[in-house]
């Protein structure tokens, strides 16, 4: 085994680890039980708020989807299958579902603007501050990453923005000066390219 | 192809799969691919795939810490809170936090009037713990104040005790469980004890007080008749403003 594997062994060791808590936790909701629910919101809230904060960008938002997510997670964690996906990929997806619905309800796609330097870094000439940069980065040793790099740096930032930050597609077309029509093209072109590469 | 049987489509399921995942299918797209969802396992199969697959990009997502009144509000929706303690002591605690700063106001009219004037100090409470007896009614409540390693304990009701009883308070240790004596209580409506330099830090390292009825002083273990016991909560943190 070479040193690169051994980490990755020990990485994936210890995620699969914190994956088997999780999992734990879950099943102990199921079971109604509420000191599990308190253990696992200790555990995760924090990185489940970050990803809403991003795609919100709004305290009060984020804290209220946590809040519906960690309700749902209650009600529905016997829903909750180890062989469909990992605890936290299910966590997290209820929360950012739950998130583009709060983007649509308080039409917050018009108020972007706070967020428009961090965004912006994804389409300069030099990414180097990019908060994705360091991301692509670090994801280097995962398929999704080696993936996304070979895509044309337009269908990867569209899908980013879409992804990471709830861009709606005429956000993006807003945001970078282009039709909606064109937009479209390369987040279809960036999907289709990625699933190619994923092998999907 | 019109209707489902459209979806039977790979490509468009896989289309229309990522686009969900990645939040460009909005509005009606999204509630009809939700509805179709239902009906469809391949199509969930694929949503799932995607949600995997693109799941790494949050790795790196910095962590934002949630408001207090946040984990407060899920507690209370999912039926009484998660520790029941814990909102009791959240009510307790409301009253102690005015209580306290009453009494800092008449410290501090008594040392205009009295005292030469010093700088009030806010005599903050460290530790609160709502005692409940085995019908898990709040009978007792703990404050403690590091400021002169102050207890306080103010009984809602008095637990029956027999002439040659007593009351004895007690630190169950988060650590490792170990139970140690906080010396003997008085069965009043309001107690205050200043604790040794040892006895705060049985405190601080309490996961909860109980309060026991013993026949003899100093014994060195509870004995089996516990009339209060309640988690020993840190709360400096909640004393500032939150949510």
């Amino acid at each position: 085994m070479t040193g690169g594997e051994v980490i990755e062994h020990q990485y994936t060791e210890k995620a699969r680890a914190e994956a088997d808590q999780l999992d734990h936790l879950l099943a102990r909701i199921t079971l109604k039980d509420q000191k599990a629910l308190q253990q696992l919101y200790q555990k995760v809230s924090g990185k489940l708020n970050g990803i809403a904060m991003k795609l919100l960008n709004d305290a009060d938002l984020s804290n209220d989807v946590l809040q519906e997510t960690f309700l749902q997670i209650w009600n529905n964690a016997g829903e909750y299958r180890r062989d469909q996906g990992e605890p936290m990929t299910w966590m997290a997806s209820l929360l950012r579902y739950r998130a583009l619905d709060k983007l649509r309800a308080e039409n917050r796609e018009q108020k972007r603007r706070n967020q428009y330097e961090e965004v912006q870094t994804l389409f300069g000439e030099t990414s180097a501050g990019s908060p994705m940069a360091g991301l692509l980065q670090q994801d280097t040793d995962t398929k999704l990453g080696r993936c996304l790099e070979t895509l044309d740096a337009l269908n990867r930032n569209a899908i980013l923005m879409a992804y990471y930050y709830g861009y709606s597609r005429e956000d993006i077309a807003i945001h970078v000066e282009q039709p909606v029509n064109t937009v479209k093209s390369w987040l279809k072109r960036g999907l289709t390219r990625l699933a190619q590469c994923l092998g999907h | 192809m019109s209707g489902p049987l459209r979806y039977q489509n790979p490509e468009l399921q896989d289309l229309l799969a990522s686009n969900y995942v990645m939040g460009t299918l909005r509005g009606r797209a999204r509630q009809r691919m939700e509805t179709l969802m239902q009906d469809n396992r391949t199509l969930r199969e694929r949503v799932q795939q995607w949600e995997a697959k693109l799941q790494p990009l949050h790795q790196n997502t910095p962590e934002v810490a949630p408001r207090n009144s946040t984990w407060d509000s899920i507690a209370s929706a999912i039926g009484g809170a998660a520790d029941p303690m814990l909102a009791t002591l959240k009510k307790k605690l409301n009253f102690y936090k005015y209580f306290s700063g009453f009494a800092l106001s008449c410290a501090l009219v008594l040392a205009v009037l009295v005292l030469q004037p010093t700088p009030p100090q806010p005599a903050a409470i460290n530790y609160v713990a709502v005692m409940k007896d085995e019908a898990e009614r709040p009978t007792m409540v703990v404050t403690l104040t590091k400021t002169g390693r102050l207890l306080a304990l103010d009984m809602l009701e008095k637990p029956q005790v027999e002439q040659h009883q007593n009351l004895q308070l007690w630190a169950v240790s988060k650590v490792d469980g170990s139970i140690s004596s906080l010396g003997a209580i008085q069965v009043e409506k309001h107690i205050e004890k200043a604790l040794t330099k040892p006895q705060w830090g049985l405190i601080a390292d309490a996961e909860y007080l109980l309060v026991s009825v013993e026949t003899a002083t100093g014994v060195a273990q509870p004995s089996a008749r516990v009339v209060a016991k309640g988690l020993c909560v840190k709360v400096e943190g909640w004393q500032a403003k939150t949510g």
